[in-house]
C-alpha cells in the first residue's frame, strides 16, 4: 500500500473515532448510556440495525461467495423480511410498553429470574465469543493479505472503537455507524464500477452478466432438490433460506440484545417498527448488489490470470514442505489453463461488438470447460494446504474481494476499501459492545447489587463494563490466532444458541400456560439437541435454528402439563 | 428524555397491516424478478 493510501485509511479512522467521540451528548445515566434516551429517529435506527448487522466479513465474504458459488446465497436473507413483520407485530410493541432496556428483563417478568439469568448468560457468551472472532476474522484476512503483524491488527480492529463506544455509548455507536455504512457502500460501488471499467473495450456491464451467468454463477433462485429428493445438507437454497433464514433472523433481530438495544434506542414504538420494516426492504436488494459486485469481479478474472490460490501465505509456506513439489506441478497446470483462457478470450470482446451469437456462445462454453478445470485443479490445491500441514484454512473464498482490490484497484481506492474493512468491523462490533455491556448491568449487575439505584455511579460502571467487554473480545481474537481460520465460525456459533433463545421467548408469546421451570428445562434440553444434532449429523446450520425453537417450545407445552404458570410464577405479558 | 406523547400511527398508510404486505409483497415481488433473472443468464 502506498502513502496515499496510508493517508486515505488514517484519516477514515481518524475521523470515525473523531466523529464518534463528539456524538456524546446523550443524559449521564443508563437510559441515556444504552438507549439514547429513547429518542433516535426511524432513519438513524434502519441504519444502526444495517451497520450492526453487516459485519467486515459480510463485504469481504459475499463477493466471494458469489465468485465460487454464485449468486444463491442471497436466498439466506429471504427469512428476514417475513421476520421484521412478526417482531412489528408480536416483540416490539411489548418491548416499548414495559419500556425495557434488555429483552431479557421480559423474561423475569413473564417467567421468572432464572430464565431471565439463564437467557442473558446464554447471549453473554455467545455473542462475547462470537463478537472475539468478529475481530479476529478480518484481522486474519488483512494481515495475510498485507502482511500485517495479526496481533498487532486485532488490537486495532477491535481497540479503537473503544474509544467512542465507551464514552458515547448507544448514541454514539448509532451515530457512526450511520457514516460507516455510508462510507462502506460507497466503496463497494467503486469496486463494482472499476471491475465493469477494467473490462476490455467492447465488453460492459451486461456482457460482464452474460459472461457470469454462462459460468454459472447468476444462480440467485435454487430449489436444493437433487435426484432423490431434497438436499437438507445444501446451504443456501429457497427453502432454507425463507424458513431457517426466517427462524435465525427472529431468534438474531427479536433475542440477541446486540439488535434489540438498536430499535429500543429509537423515540417511539413507530419509529422502531419503521426502522425494521425498511430493513426488511432493503436488505435483500443490498446483498443482491454486493453479490453482483463477486459476480462481476468474475467476469473481470476472464481476462485477467488468477492466482492459483487467492490467499498467498498458505502457498508461500508449502514452498518449504514437502509439499513444495506437488505444488509446483499444481502451479504449472495452473499457467497452462491460464494461458488457454487467455487466448480462447482474447475474441470475445469483438464477438460481443459485432453481435457474432455463435461465436460469442462458442467462447463462452470453452470458458466454462476451462473454469470447470480451474475449480477442479483450485480444490486440489486447497486439499494439499489443508494436508501440508501449514496450517491456514482451506478456503480463500474470503480473500477474493481484497485480493482483487489490492491487485487492480487505484491509488486512494485501495485506502479507502481497507477502511471500509476496519469500518464494518466497527459498526457490529461497537453495537455488540455496548450491549454486552447493557446486559452485564441491568440483567446481571442489578440482580445482584443490593445497594440503592444511584445512576451516576451506574452510568460510571456501565462504561467499564462496555469497556470490559472490549477487552474481553480483543482477548478472545489474540487467544484464537493460531487455532486456524475460524471466519465461520460466528454463523455456526450463532446457530447453537439462537433457536434455543427464540424457542424461549416463543414459549412467552404463545404457550401461555407454560411457567419459569417448564421454559427453564426446555431450553437445557434444546441446548442440548442443538449441540448434539451439530456434533453427529451434516445438517446445514440453517436448519439449526429450527430445531432449536422446534424442541423447545413443544418440549415447554408437554412440561406446562406438569408445573404450571400458577405454580411457578410469573405475569400475564400476552401479545 | 423523550416527553412527547407517543404517535405510533404509521406514515403514508392508514394501517401498520398496510405497510407489512407492502413488505409481503416487495419480498415476493423479488423472488419473483430473481428466478427470472436466473432463468435469463443460466
Amino acid at each position: 500500500m502506498n502513502t496515499v493510501d496510508w493517508i486515505v485509511l488514517l484519516a477514515t479512522l481518524a475521523g470515525i473515532i473523531g466523529y464518534g467521540a463528539s456524538r456524546t451528548k446523550a443524559s449521564r445515566n443508563l437510559e441515556g448510556y444504552f438507549l439514547s434516551n429513547r429518542e433516535l429517529p426511524w432513519y438513524v435506527v434502519l441504519l444502526s440495525i444495517m451497520g450492526t448487522q453487516a459485519s467486515a466479513v459480510t463485504f469481504l465474504s459475499a463477493p466471494g461467495q458469489a465468485y465460487t458459488d454464485g449468486m444463491r446465497f442471497v436466498q439466506y436473507y429471504f427469512g428476514l423480511p417475513i421476520a421484521m413483520i412478526i417482531l412489528c407485530i408480536a416483540f416490539v410493541p411489548i418491548f416499548h410498553r414495559l419500556k425495557l432496556f434488555t429483552a431479557y428483563e421480559f423474561l423475569e417478568q413473564r417467567f421468572d429470574r432464572k430464565t431471565r439469568l439463564l437467557t442473558s448468560f446464554i447471549f453473554l457468551v455467545s455473542r462475547g465469543l462470537s463478537t472475539g472472532i468478529s475481530v479476529y476474522a478480518p484481522s486474519i484476512i488483512l494481515s495475510s493479505l498485507m502482511g500485517w503483524n495479526i496481533y498487532l491488527t486485532n488490537i486495532v480492529m477491535g481497540g479503537l472503537l473503544i474509544v467512542y463506544t465507551v464514552s458515547g455509548g448507544a448514541r454514539a455507536v448509532a451515530y457512526t455507524q450511520q457514516l460507516q455504512l455510508a462510507i462502506a457502500l460507497l466503496g463497494m460501488f467503486l469496486v463494482g464500477y472499476m471491475a465493469v471499467h477494467l473490462l476490455p473495450e467492447g465488453v460492459g456491464f451486461g456482457e460482464a452478466l452474460e459472461i457470469s451467468g454462462h459460468l454459472g454463477k447468476l444462480n440467485v433462485i435454487t430449489d436444493g432438490m437433487k435426484p432423490d429428493g431434497f438436499d437438507w445438507t445444501d446451504r443456501f437454497n429457497m427453502w432454507s433460506g425463507t424458513i431457517g433464514g426466517l427462524f435465525l433472523a427472529l431468534s438474531y433481530f427479536g433475542t440477541d440484545q446486540s439488535q434489540v438495544g438498536r430499535y429500543l434506542t429509537a423515540r417511539s414504538l413507530r419509529e422502531s417498527r419503521m426502522g425494521l420494516l425498511l430493513n426488511g426492504i432493503v436488505k435483500v436488494p443490498m446483498q443482491f448488489l454486493i453479490l453482483l459486485i463477486g459476480s462481476l469481479i468474475l467476469a473481470f478474472y476472464q481476462f485477467h490470470p488468477t492466482p492459483v490460490f487467492f490467499n498467498e501465505v498458505p502457498i508461500e509456506q508449502m514452498r518449504v514442505t514437502a509439499s513444495s513439489d506437488s505444488l509446483q506441478v499444481l502451479e504449472q497446470r495452473h499457467d497452462s489453463l491460464m494461458q488457454a483462457r487467455q487466448s480462447l478470450v482474447a475474441p470475445l470482446p469483438s464477438k460481443f461488438q459485432s453481435g457474432d451469437v455463435m461465436g460469442r456462445d462458442s467462447i463462452l462454453q470453452g470458458l466454462k470447460g476451462l473454469q470447470t478445470a480451474e475449480e477442479k485443479l483450485r480444490s486440489e490445491v486447497k486439499g494439499l494446504i489443508k494436508h501440508s500441514g501449514v496450517g491456514a484454512d482451506g478456503s480463500d473464498t474470503n480473500y477474493i474481494f481484497l485480493r482483487f482490490v489490492l491487485d487492480h484497484m487505484p491509488v486512494g481506492l485501495v485506502g479507502l476499501l481497507i477502511a471500509v474493512i476496519f469500518l464494518a468491523a466497527w459498526g457490529s462490533i461497537a453495537a455488540a459492545l455496548n450491549s454486552l455491556a447493557s446486559s452485564t448491568m441491568v440483567d446481571i449487575h442489578r440482580t445482584f447489587d443490593r445497594r440503592p439505584e444511584n445512576e451516576q455511579r451506574e452510568y460510571r460502571t456501565s462504561m467499564w463494563y462496555t469497556f470490559f467487554w472490549g477487552v474481553f473480545c480483543i482477548a478472545v481474537a489474540e487467544l484464537v490466532t493460531g487455532m486456524g481460520s475460524l471466519i465461520e465460525a460466528v454463523n455456526v456459533l450463532g446457530s447453537w444458541f439462537y433457536g434455543v433463545m427464540l424457542g424461549i421467548f416463543g414459549v412467552a408469546f404463545y404457550i401461555r400456560r407454560a411457567g419459569g421451570h417448564a421454559v427453564f428445562l426446555a431450553a437445557l434440553l434444546g441446548e442440548a439437541v442443538v449441540i448434539g444434532m451439530y456434533a453427529t449429523t451434516d445438517l446445514a446450520w440453517l436448519w439449526l435454528n429450527v430445531v432449536g425453537t422446534v424442541v423447545v417450545m413443544l418440549t415447554a407445552w408437554i412440561l406446562s402439563f406438569v408445573w404450571s404458570k400458577k405454580e411457578t410464577g410469573g405475569t400475564e405479558v400476552g401479545v | 428524555m423523550n416527553t412527547q406523547p407517543e404517535d405510533n400511527r404509521p406514515p403514508l398508510f392508514p394501517k401498520w397491516g398496510h405497510w407489512y404486505a407492502l413488505v409481503a409483497a416487495l419480498l415476493l415481488l423479488q423472488v419473483i424478478l430473481y428466478h427470472l433473472f436466473t432463468r435469463h443468464f443460466s
